[in-house]
């Protein structure tokens, strides 16, 4: 038979046709048929005698999951398992294991725990044996246990003392885990240098991979970025238990494969949550706009299958807490061990984790055995009508404060109640101690684990009638007036007592009080929860509460009061207005809303300024009108928006306004731009370069046709019509805060502005030339230094707070001290000046309330 | 004694001289640790970087002239860590210029009336402003259609998924057309159109010319073409033929265009080439066959997939695009139109002579030879 030459073309053209998908598909194909794979097997063993071999007699252990990344295995009766690796997926292969409840794996002498082994870059086809020791651990069948929480260490040069103090606890930590951001740009230097610290700790360190450990000096591919990572500390994702707590370590960063680890994690729970109540640990934020991308959303309906309990995260470099991503959980933000954002002291946290719930309190580094009289003072004359209490502050960064006491003279011991993370306080005695003359007040705490100290002072108690309290002028919004000038209508003198204090169970940051009416208003954080921010009504006579009210997140910024009504930001990007006198809830602007699954991110770090029945709003949200920063207009009344204009920026794009003259000013994302505004219309009228390379946190002063603002440890000034530099200042010290943040405003007045420094300097300068007129520098120390306190000034005085734990009036022609008030920790808010009263807030989440005599 | 003075004195100008070295040692040691620690660079946790580009437009090129910080560019193109010295810099913008100019011209794309202009990166420098380093990247667009239509750029420089800069805008000073002005590219806003636009006949109009240059430009769909009109013997053949062409590669064009099919190139090209091998092939073996317009329906839906992979739609179906997609098809069916009415009445004039036979099977078999070598080149260089 034979072919027609037509149709042996026909096939000719056919088969070369053929030909052609041949190439495309080949690989393709071969891949299906044959992937480039390792077979990657061995035996997850009992290693008796922790000598990292298996020796006879030490037994492998059944149910373990083995895993590349991708897949994972179960190790069977015998405890083998095997696996096939795909080598093209990353460079450096790995293979690592979910340690059980019960076991421990060993570490390495960097403290890295070690569920994980490098492999190499395997060749497609290879077989490579890898066996697992694990080590028995009963403590880690226990549900009730302790980890430390540290995040954003960066190259930080106290990380190996920081990783100290954290190990030198009296309690018995599981381990310590860091939320990501170990370096800055995933060098080998920079990964040594991290390991090298972490070789500090006795206990082992869970890394996590934050956005500053892609390394950008290759291939611009994840398995090029990541490398680094793996090589150093090992995968992106893996999972341990402990207890009856199943941890998931995540890589939300936005490089990463998303499917893959999606994927991985569903694998995971399915295999290991049952039972079990997860944590989540990974370096973004869920709820900020400066956090995860968005897509990482998805993992929310994920997590809400199980009984997820905790979400710890990083990045932002502040304290915060949520509940609102994933159902039931706490979402979780520690502040950085290297430097933070929101100004609070940097920290760590310890997560206590019950059988059925936890809690995980916040920890500033770098205190010891901190006790601080505050009521009466030591060296202070009080009148035995105002002897009401003895209130002391202590601080022990390792250890809780969980006992202390006080005697008088030779009075038994009294036993003190706690208040927040510093305060305990007790009724001043009847009788003896009473009498006037000296007395002498003995203190003794003891810390969790027994470490005990005291301290002791003497006082002098008088018949003299205390000294009337006088409410003055309002002190009404953030660092006094509209224009944020700083300057009390009052005269104060400088000769004060203490009159009260008010205790709450919050934290006072850089958040200041105001007065209005005859009341005190202050915000309050909460650094570790939802329960106690919020807002506290004070009356300013008697220093007691007239009402509090829950806010939906932690208040950071100052509340500014007018109309009847008090306006309180939280970082959630909310603002309350509530009825002055009573605390009900009148209005409430929130975030706009987006449409599910994805979540709207939103914050606020500042305060809002009201004038003229307006109060001006800055936010700032990942999606909609507010997604470079907003300013909002709102009618008091109703919270009606009259205009809304943008900002500029798009990280961190909000700031406090000032108004006057017409004109709104706001300092945006670094602060040091400045945006001008038409305060009737919303129109930008000019925008500022950033000049001075700082951070957030500052707000404007606008007084006498200029524009005052701080920022990385210094000042400047612009014209207030057209937004020209006129001078800068720069404070000459080392900051004591890292990074050199500066939330202080400066006060104006008479041709001279007065302003704190990180540096710890508190310095008057010409407002024409920005020429020095006097300079003094408050004593602090590292973790306990800088003034982030914006001075107020009330007649020849300059009252300020310092970070080293003391409240000052410095006189005003030269900055000499004249009085000064110990609380023995941060005073980063702004003191309120209203008739003869100076209301202070502090860290320890207390307002004090001192008297002109 | 006086010599034990002078000796005194001697050994205390000695001891003078040492503790002034050791002072001097000592505080240049001091400066120089204090320079390197304050000469160290700040690092911003917050990565926000400003752009500014300025856009002309001259004719049917576009030039987007666009300043980026050179770190992250750098790290985004994967060219490697920045160098310290400018002329390192830019020898590493040398070496890394095929892999700036994929990032460039994939991430900043401009397009007019819906039509994808052709990037390529002109030039890269390193440039100083303030004490930021910069790539100022010259990117140049081909444009087919009406300088005077609607231009879009979408710039997609600085993904969430990089990581690698967590706030970046540029600033765009503008001159597309007619239309002049500012736009602000951020992570909210990617895409960015100039107003106006034409009419689709306008668009179309515009795009004949583009239609009508592909067709003539690319030597396989003349072949093709002239294949086609060796095996047609009458006028009526030859409309059937190319009306059978015509109808299926316009179907490919529009569906590959549109890109909802997408066939690569890598598979695409060589099939075209064979299947002028084939044609040629069969009209040496016979004479016009009885399933020729079959087999250049065929073909023909081959062909629009070719024309489809030079013009890149921005897939927003509105009228502009069907109107620069007609333009195009219409460009290539005059194309077309043109080669059949400038070599058809050859092929008829010569075929009065008695040595038109050997000559015909001459030419096609040249033909078919050049096809194969298309063929085997395309196979093998995919």
């Amino acid at each position: 038979m034979t072919m027609r030459p037509v149709t042996a073309l026909r096939v000719l053209t056919g088969t070369l046709a053929g030909l052609v998908l041949v190439q495309p598909l080949a690989p393709v194909v071969a891949e299906v048929v044959n992937p480039a794979a390792a077979e990657v097997s061995g035996v997850v063993y009992l290693d008796k005698d922790r000598d990292g071999t298996r020796d006879a007699g030490e037994p492998g252990i059944p149910n373990v999951s083995v895993s590349d990344g991708v897949t994972i295995v179960q190790t069977d009766d015998e405890g083998r398992y095997s696996l096939d690796l795909d080598v093209e997926r990353r460079i450096t292969d790995i293979v690592y294991l979910t340690k059980p409840a019960g076991y421990a794996v060993p570490v390495d002498e960097y403290s890295t725990p070690q569920f994980y082994r490098i492999l190499g870059e395997l060749d497609d086809g290879a077989s490579v044996q890898v066996d697992f020791p694990l080590r028995s651990d009963p403590k880690s069948r226990r549900n009730d246990f302790t980890f430390a929480n540290v995040a954003d260490v960066h190259v930080n040069p106290d990380l190996a003392a920081q990783l100290e103090q954290i190990n030198e606890t009296a309690q018995d930590l599981a381990f310590v885990q860091v939320s990501g951001d170990l370096t800055n740009l995933a060098t080998d230097e920079e990964f040594t240098y991290y390991r090298n610290a972490t070789a500090a700790s006795k206990l082992p360190v869970w890394p996590a991979v934050g956005n500053h450990e892609y390394f950008n000096g290759g291939e611009p591919t994840y398995a090029s970025r990541i490398d680094n990572y793996r090589r150093y500390v090992g995968p992106e994702w893996y999972s341990f238990d402990y207890g009856n707590r199943h941890f998931v370590v995540l890589e939300n960063n936005g490089a990463a494969p998303f499917e893959e680890q999606y994927a991985w994690v569903m694998n995971d729970l399915a295999l290991h949550a049952k039972g079990k109540r997860i944590v989540v640990l990974m370096h973004m934020p869920m709820n900020v706009p400066f956090g995860s991308p968005s897509d990482y959303d998805a993992y929310e309906e994920l997590f809400e299958q199980y009984d997820t309990e905790l979400v710890l995260v990083g990045h932002e470099h502040s304290n915060q807490a949520d509940n609102n991503w994933v159902k039931g959980a706490r979402h979780v933000q520690t502040n950085s061990s290297s430097y933070t954002i929101d100004h609070s002291p940097r920290g760590f946290r310890y997560v206590h984790m019950r059988g059925d719930g936890s809690d995980n309190p916040f920890r500033m580094y770098g205190v010891e055995r901190a006790l601080t009289i505050t009521n009466p003072a030591p060296g202070s004359e009080v009148s035995r009508h105002a002897l009401k209490e003895v209130q002391v502050n202590a601080y022990h960064t390792t250890d809780e404060v969980r006992e202390a006491r006080f005697r008088i003279d030779d009075a038994g011991w009294v036993k003190m109640r706690r208040s927040g993370d510093f305060s305990w306080y007790a009724s001043y005695p009847e009788g003896k101690a009473r009498s006037t003359g000296r007395h002498t007040l003995r203190v003794e705490v003891v810390a969790d684990g027994g470490a005990r100290w005291s301290t002791s002072g003497t006082f002098t108690v008088t018949d003299a009638a205390p000294p009337r309290i006088v409410a003055g002028d309002d002190w009404e919004q953030y660092h006094g007036d509209a224009a944020h000038s700083g300057i009390a209508a009052d005269k104060l003198s400088p000769d004060l007592e203490l009159a009260w204090i008010y205790r709450t169970p919050g934290t006072i940051l850089t958040g200041s009080p105001v007065i209005a009416d005859g009341v005190a208003y202050v915000g309050t954080r909460d650094e570790n929860d939802l329960k106690v921010n919020g807002v506290h009504a004070v009356d300013l006579e008697t220093g007691k509460r007239l009402w509090w009210a829950r806010t939906d997140a932690s208040v950071h910024g100052t509340p500014a009061v007018a109309d009847g009504l008090v306006f309180v930001p939280t970082i959630h990007g909310s603002l309350f207005a509530f009825d002055a006198k009573t605390g009900a809830l009148r209005w409430k602007r929130t975030p706009e809303p987006v449409d599910p699954p994805t979540n709207q991110r939103s914050y606020s770090y500042y305060s809002p300024a009201v004038a003229d029945g307006v109060v001006y709003w800055p936010y700032q949200t990942r999606f909609g009108k507010a997604s470079r920063g907003l300013l909002a207009a709102l009618d008091t009344k109703t919270g009606e928006p009259i205009w809304e204009s943008p900002m500029t920026g798009a990280t961190m794009s909000d700031g406090t306004p000032a108004v006057v003259d017409g004109k709104v000013f706001v300092g945006n994302e670094t602060a040091d731009r400045v945006i001008a505004y038409d305060a009737a219309t919303g129109e930008q009228l000019w925008t500022a370069t950033a000049r001075l390379g700082g951070w957030q946190d500052a707000a404007p002063t606008a007084v006498d046709g200029k524009v005052f603002i701080g920022s990385n440890n210094g000042v400047i000034a612009r014209d207030a019509a057209t937004g020209t530099d006129l001078w800068t200042y720069r404070s000459p010290d080392p900051s004591y805060i890292p990074v050199n943040a500066t939330p202080s405003a400066p006060a104006v007045v008479d041709g001279t502005l007065y302003m704190g420094f990180p540096d710890g300097r508190v310095t008057a300068l010409d407002v024409e030339t920005g020429e020095v007129v006097w300079s003094v520098r408050l004593p602090g120390k590292p973790y306990l230094g800088g003034v982030l306190s914006p001075p107020a000034v009330s007649g020849d005085t300059v009252f300020v707070g310092s970070n080293g734990g003391r409240l000052y009036a410095l006189d005003r022609a030269t900055g000499a001290e004249q009085w000064s008030y110990e609380i023995g920790t941060w005073v980063a808010s702004g003191p309120a000046v209203s008739g003869n009263v100076l209301v202070a807030g502090a860290w320890d989440g207390n307002l004090y309330a001192f008297v002109a005599r | 004694m006086s010599t034990g003075d002078g000796r005194g004195r001697v050994r205390f100008a000695g001891v003078a001289t040492l503790a002034t070295l050791v002072v001097l040692v000592a505080w240049l040691t001091f400066a120089l640790t204090l320079a390197s620690a304050l000469a160290r660079p700040a690092y911003a946790h917050v990565r926000a970087s400003e752009a500014t580009s300025v856009v002309r437009q001259q004719g049917s090129t576009v030039q987007f002239l666009t300043s980026i910080e050179y770190r992250y560019l750098a790290a985004a193109a994967g060219i490697g860590l920045p160098p310290a010295n400018d002329e390192a810099r830019q020898r590493q913008l040398a070496s890394g210029r095929d892999k700036l100019t994929r990032y460039l011209t994939s991430r900043i794309v401009v397009s007019l009336d819906g039509v994808q202009c052709e990037g390529v990166l002109h030039d890269a420098t390193v440039e100083h402003r303030q004490s930021t380093t910069y790539i100022r990247s010259d990117l140049r667009y081909t444009c087919s259609g009406e300088p005077s239509g609607r231009y879009r750029i979408q710039y997609i420089v600085f993904t969430e998924d990089e990581a690698i800069v967590d706030n970046h805008t540029n600033v765009v000073e503008y001159q597309l057309g007619s239309s002049r002005g500012a736009f602000v590219f951020d992570q909210a806003h990617r895409e960015f159109q100039t107003g106006g636009g034409s009419s689709p006949l306008h668009v179309a109009a515009g795009f004949v010319g583009f239609g009508v240059d592909h067709i003539l430009r690319g030597l396989d769909h003349v072949l093709f073409l002239v294949v086609l009109l060796l095996g047609a013997t009458t006028i009526p053949g030859v409309v059937k033929v190319a009306t059978s062409f015509t109808a299926a590669h316009s179907l490919t064009l529009a569906l590959g265009a549109l890109g909802w099919v997408e066939i690569p190139g890598q598979i695409v090209e060589p099939l075209i080439a064979l299947s002028i091998g084939y044609v040629a092939v069969e009209n040496i073996l016979t004479s016009e066959t009885r399933h020729r317009l079959g087999v250049v329906f065929a073909f023909g839906l081959l062909h629009g997939l070719g024309f489809a992979n030079s013009i890149s739609l921005t897939g927003e179906f509105d009228l502009a695009t069907l109107g620069a997609l007609a333009g195009f098809n219409c460009g290539i069916e005059l194309g077309q139109l043109m080669l059949i009415g400038s070599i058809f009445p050859i092929l008829l004039f010569i075929r009065r002579f008695s040595w038109s036979g050997a000559a015909h099977t001459v030419v096609t078999a040249m033909a078919a030879i050049v096809a194969m070598t298309w063929y085997v080149q395309r196979l093998i260089g995919a």
